[in-house]
């Protein structure tokens, strides 16, 4: 499920559900409750009345149905006195297989009949035991075998025992003093008038997700549609069109941190590609020039006849030009092999003097032709943690250019120590300097300060940024610093 | 004919300075965009040859400021910048003509023929005056029916004249046109040019093509 919109459709629509089943249960068990609330008062009032009309004379039940009007009561349910030996006193007739509760145990039983209907009490028979108003009434759900369901309710009253007993054929014994009055009705309706609310609820319910899961795709269709815009915005943005950038003008206030990031992002893109396109094009022409010479040397030689000590000649000048694209062209792929993260330096402690010496003795025949004296203060013990051809080529580079660009009877100064947890190596020489607006960018591929390609100054144009990136490989820094009387380029190699 | 290269890779400059030469051009050569500057405003070039990335002044601030002289130069931009803007931006600053690096020696050769074409206003490669034939890509002369095989001076001599036929052309133009500034010949050295490119053409029997027009100059003239 990787479809935004999607994700919010379920998502809206999970917690739709949440809240329609909650609703939808709340409504059904509060409205069953109070249907069974109706029920119960209706059972318990019929009981109550059932109760009042009930005569026991001489031990005999006998219900007086009619009220002083002249009316039946509505009884719709199903009575049955019991006493607490289980003996039943009374049940209607007709009366279904109904599992009645028993007699409530330790039920509350009243010493005196609470209630006396007038009706009753008027009555003009001595020999009567009277139910009278009941106490504490217990409600229950029974299930018939037939899986019907009953209400039923339960409540025990205190019988007066009036009068005269011994009745033959008397249903209660002398020694009944309460009954439990029980009666029961089904559920069935109740259930079905529930099932009848479920019906409606789930129609209702369903019509309610319909709507608002199509409403919820809308919605998401178009909270998303700025991401559309952007997307579209963005499609404007190519390679050669990188200078376009998303006007957050007409998008929601939300959004202007996503565009100004997403427009941070083109600008050091467009940069990023800015950069690489100036370094091919710098590469293509420092390649180019030389391959010129070259074949234009061997073009020019070819359209005659020539003397051997010509094609020495050019022999000789065909070498050099090739010899400083080789340097170029090793130069960049040490830079190119660094860029993409493989030769990683193999850092290992070294000895710092008697690397330093090396370099001068490879690059001093050099330096004499140029009269440059080569000096070093470098303690013997001074030990640097580096890759050690890394680190020759980093300073042979170094020695490279401050004897390059010295005067004549200049010279050259290694100088190094261990400070801040690590080693600062400096390079000075007496040349003429760099003036101070180049500084930040000598170390720029190609960059040179005059754009002097000559063979008088030579050098490919990468070596202080292949010095650059061999220190960066080893986590440290190089800074250059000039004034009139030369240049500084200090390098820092940490201990770590 | 005389041509200026500013170029600053010196090998790139020798092997030029030594094709053009041998293809008997006169070369000056100028390795910085103030010394190409210089010598471009001092002498009257058939050619400039033109690197763009040179140092001290980069060459399209050469060609703009020789623009801004009024100099009417040919100059062919050679360089190693191939993008179409780079082009444009050249030719647009004033250049007549350019060229990419690497290139071929062949077409940069036809390249300034055509430049000089372009300057003596003729559209002809081969130059024609009355029975004399010079073909300016091959160097070949020819009289009538008789191939003529001149030296390269001698060449560069007659094709200057023939290029300026009718007109009287002086020694110092000559040799301006001729020799670049290193060399230290003297204008004497033309009238013995002269009298040698008229022993080869001028035969005896023929009518005589080189005239010397007493303290003006030469002329070669078909009538």
């Amino acid at each position: 499920m990787r479809s935004l919109r999607l994700k919010l459709i379920v998502g809206f629509l999970l917690v739709l559900t949440a809240v329609i089943l909650s609703f939808d249960g709340f409504i059904f068990v509060a409205k069953g409750n109070a249907l069974l609330d109706i029920l119960d008062s209706r059972l318990f009032a019929e009981s109550q009345s059932l109760a009042r009309r009930l005569e026991i004379t001489n031990g005999k039940p006998a219900f007086d149905l009619v009220d002083d009007n002249g009316l039946k009561p509505a009884i719709s349910s199903f009575i049955r006195i019991v006493d607490e030996n289980g003996l039943i006193v009374h049940q209607s007739p007709n009366s279904p297989e109904i599992p009645w509760p028993a007699f409530p145990k330790n039920a509350a039983v009243p010493h005196q009949a609470t209630a006396r209907l007038d009706r009753t009490q008027s009555a003009q028979s001595d020999h009567q035991r009277k139910v009278a108003s009941p106490a504490s009434p217990v409600w229950k759900t029974v299930r018939s075998s037939r899986s019907k369901i009953w209400r039923t309710v339960t409540w025990v009253d205190h019988l007066e025992i009036d009068a005269v007993s011994g009745e033959k054929n008397a249903v209660l014994p002398e020694t009944t003093t309460a009954v439990a009055i029980q009666c029961a009705e089904s559920l069935a309706e109740t259930k079905e008038e529930l099932r009848e609310l479920a019906s409606l609820l789930a129609v209702l319910s369903l019509a309610a997700f319909l709507i608002a899961g199509g409403g919820s795709f809308l919605l998401a269709g178009w909270a998303l549609r700025p991401i559309r815009r952007i997307n579209k915005a963005l499609a404007g943005v190519s390679e050669t069109r990188l200078d376009r950038r998303i006007d957050p003008k007409g998008f929601d206030r939300e959004l202007h941190p996503l565009i100004e990031q997403l427009n941070a992002a083109l600008d050091r893109l467009e940069k990023g590609f800015q950069r690489e396109r100036q370094f091919t094009a710098d590469a293509s022409h420092e390649l180019r020039t030389p391959l010129a010479a070259i074949l234009n040397t061997i073009e020019v030689l070819l359209r005659r006849p020539r003397r051997d000590q010509e094609l020495i000649e050019a022999h000789h000048d065909n070498l050099r030009t090739a010899r400083s694209m080789q340097a170029i062209i090793e130069g960049l792929l040490l830079l190119a092999r660094m860029d993409a993260g493989k030769a990683h330096p193999a850092k290992e402690e070294i000895p710092l003097l008697p690397l330093v010496t090396d370099i001068y003795a490879a690059i001093g025949p050099e330096a004499e032709a140029g009269t440059v004296r080569l000096e070093q203060a470098i303690e013997p013990e001074l030990r640097v943690l580096a890759d050690p051809s890394q680190l020759r080529l980093a300073l042979s580079n170094l020695v490279d250019n401050a004897v390059r660009y010295n005067r004549p009877n200049g010279s050259v100064t290694i100088k190094a120590r261990t400070e801040g947890g690590g080693t600062t190596i400096e390079v000075g020489d007496t040349g003429i300097g760099i003036p101070a607006e180049h500084l930040p960018r000598i170390f720029e591929r190609f960059y040179r300060v005059d754009p002097s390609r000559t063979e008088a100054t030579g050098g490919s144009g990468l070596g202080l940024s292949i010095v650059r990136k061999i220190v960066e490989a080893h986590n440290g820094r190089v800074t250059a610093a000039s004034g009139p009387e030369g240049s500084v380029v200090t390098v820092f190699l940490p201990d770590a | 004919m005389r041509l200026l290269i500013v170029e600053d890779n010196r090998a790139l400059l020798k092997s030029l300075k030594k094709g053009l030469e041998e293809e008997s051009f006169a070369v000056d050569t100028a390795e910085d965009g103030e010394e190409g500057l210089f010598l471009a405003e001092a002498n009257d070039y058939d050619v400039v040859i033109l690197d763009l990335m040179i140092p001290k002044m980069d060459g399209l601030t050469l060609l703009r400021k020789v623009r801004a002289k009024g100099l009417s130069t040919h100059i062919l931009i050679l360089t190693a910048r191939d993008a179409p803007e780079d082009k444009v931006r050249g030719l647009d600053t004033g250049a007549d003509d350019y060229l990419t690096k690497p290139f071929r020696f062949e077409e940069l050769l036809a390249r300034v023929r055509a430049l000089l074409r372009r300057k003596y206003q003729a559209k002809n490669p081969r130059l024609i005056v009355a029975d004399l034939e010079i073909d300016t890509a091959a160097h070949t002369v020819v009289r009538g029916s008789l191939a003529i095989i001149l030296q390269p001076k001698e060449y560069a001599l007659l094709e200057y004249l023939a290029h300026r036929s009718g007109e009287i052309v002086s020694r110092s133009e000559i040799w301006e046109h001729l020799y670049d500034w290193q060399d230290d010949t003297t204008s004497n050295l033309i009238d013995v040019f002269i009298s040698r490119l008229r022993k080869k053409i001028d035969r005896p029997g023929l009518r005589p093509l080189i005239q010397t027009v007493r303290g003006a100059g030469y002329l070669l003239k078909g009538e």
